[in-house]
């Protein structure tokens, strides 16, 4: 069953549009994904709020390194351990992600496609709960899953180009790298197109830097920029 | 290069919290927000403190707008590094000088 996202204490009205992607994406995340059932989604969702108040998350934050502290998760799920591993680490820090992480992470516990998938639930979850935390709403409950198989289809075509993880190819040679990262999962790519339109700019308005909101293009950029550099992400 | 192209020149050291003036109407007011947001220090008091300020400089519609942008790019940031995604080419060929004034390479090296 799917949960309300309600943006109803909100100190302002909330966008339509952004109210009405955001239920989307809720209710997608409770549906069986290409990768992961329902409940499997949930779960990483669940880890993915979790990660927050992780003493082993915490502890490898304020490590120079985050490889060299071992430990185990303040889980909330049944997941394989890599998986929660993976979804708290992204979750908790993004900046520090390594490429040898990641291949001895496929190599190893998880296939390409379904990292990538889980990618995309978590940012699921952080979009929505940062969205709603921004204007001090409180957190979304998560949806109950709901029964079904993965449809488990790889698109063809992918191949490393511009990530550590396979991607298809942009007919637009302008279309930044960051919105084919997904691609393995269409379905994942599309309901970040989807989130990016909304909570950003459609893709098409990206170079039109004319284009406001209520707020300026520079200003947009400007918060853009400041999120990113707390975040340490080079991209 | 969104304020370039408008004529309207910015400072880009803030967005590195070098804590100078960015030139962007009610630029202070943003990065506080996004900070209160997504860094690392603070509560919820700060929180509330940060998006009370810029609503009174931006209005309600802005403050959405802002949540928005802030929550975007938190999630993005994250497909980005979880994903190894690699700077476009030519993205990468017209920052050059803006990285190296902000010491934007620096952060690509965390994840070698």
């Amino acid at each position: 069953m799917g949960a309300l996202v309600s943006y109803d204490d909100a100190p302002v009205t909330v966008r339509p549009d952004i109210a009405s992607t955001h239920q989307a994406a809720w209710d997608r995340l409770s549906r069986p994904g290409t990768w992961w059932a329902g409940s499997d989604r949930i779960a990483i969702a669940a880890e993915t709020r979790a990660a927050a108040t992780c003493a082993l998350c915490r502890d490898r934050k304020r490590a120079v390194s985050p490889y060299a502290v071992d430990g185990e998760h303040d889980r909330v799920s049944d997941l394989p351990e890599p998986v929660v591993d993976a979804t708290h680490r992204i979750a908790s820090d993004p900046g520090r992600l390594t490429e040898r992480w990641y291949r001895e992470l496929v190599d190893d516990s998880i296939d390409d496609t379904a990292f990538v998938e889980l990618v995309g639930v978590v940012i699921t979850v952080v979009g929505i709960d940062t969205f709603g935390r921004a204007l001090g709403v409180s957190a979304q409950d998560l949806p109950r899953p709901e029964e079904g198989e993965p449809t488990r289809v790889r698109p063809a075509g992918a191949r490393v180009d511009g990530h550590w993880v396979p991607s298809l190819p942009a007919a637009d040679p302008t279309v930044p790298n960051v919105r084919r990262a997904l691609s393995l999962v269409p379905a994942e790519a599309q309901a970040f197109e989807e989130m990016g339109a909304v909570m950003y700019l459609p893709l098409d308005e990206l170079m039109e830097f004319g284009r406001d909101r209520a707020i300026s293009r520079p200003q947009m950029e400007l918060l853009a920029a400041r999120v990113s550099a707390l975040n340490q992400c080079f991209y | 290069m969104s304020s370039d192209v408008r004529g309207e020149p910015a400072e880009l050291g803030p967005v590195m919290g070098d804590g100078g003036g960015t030139g962007v109407p009610h630029g202070a007011e943003l990065l506080a927000f996004a900070e209160a947001v997504v860094g690392k220090g603070g509560g919820d008091g700060d929180l509330a403190a940060a998006r009370a300020a810029l609503l009174e400089r931006v209005g309600a519609e802005g403050l959405v707008d802002a949540a928005a942008i802030v929550a975007g790019f938190d999630a993005t940031d994250r497909i980005a590094d979880a994903t190894g995604t690699q700077l476009d080419d030519y993205l990468e060929r017209g920052t050059v000088e803006l990285r190296a004034e902000l010491g934007i390479d620096q952060l690509a090296a965390l994840g070698e």
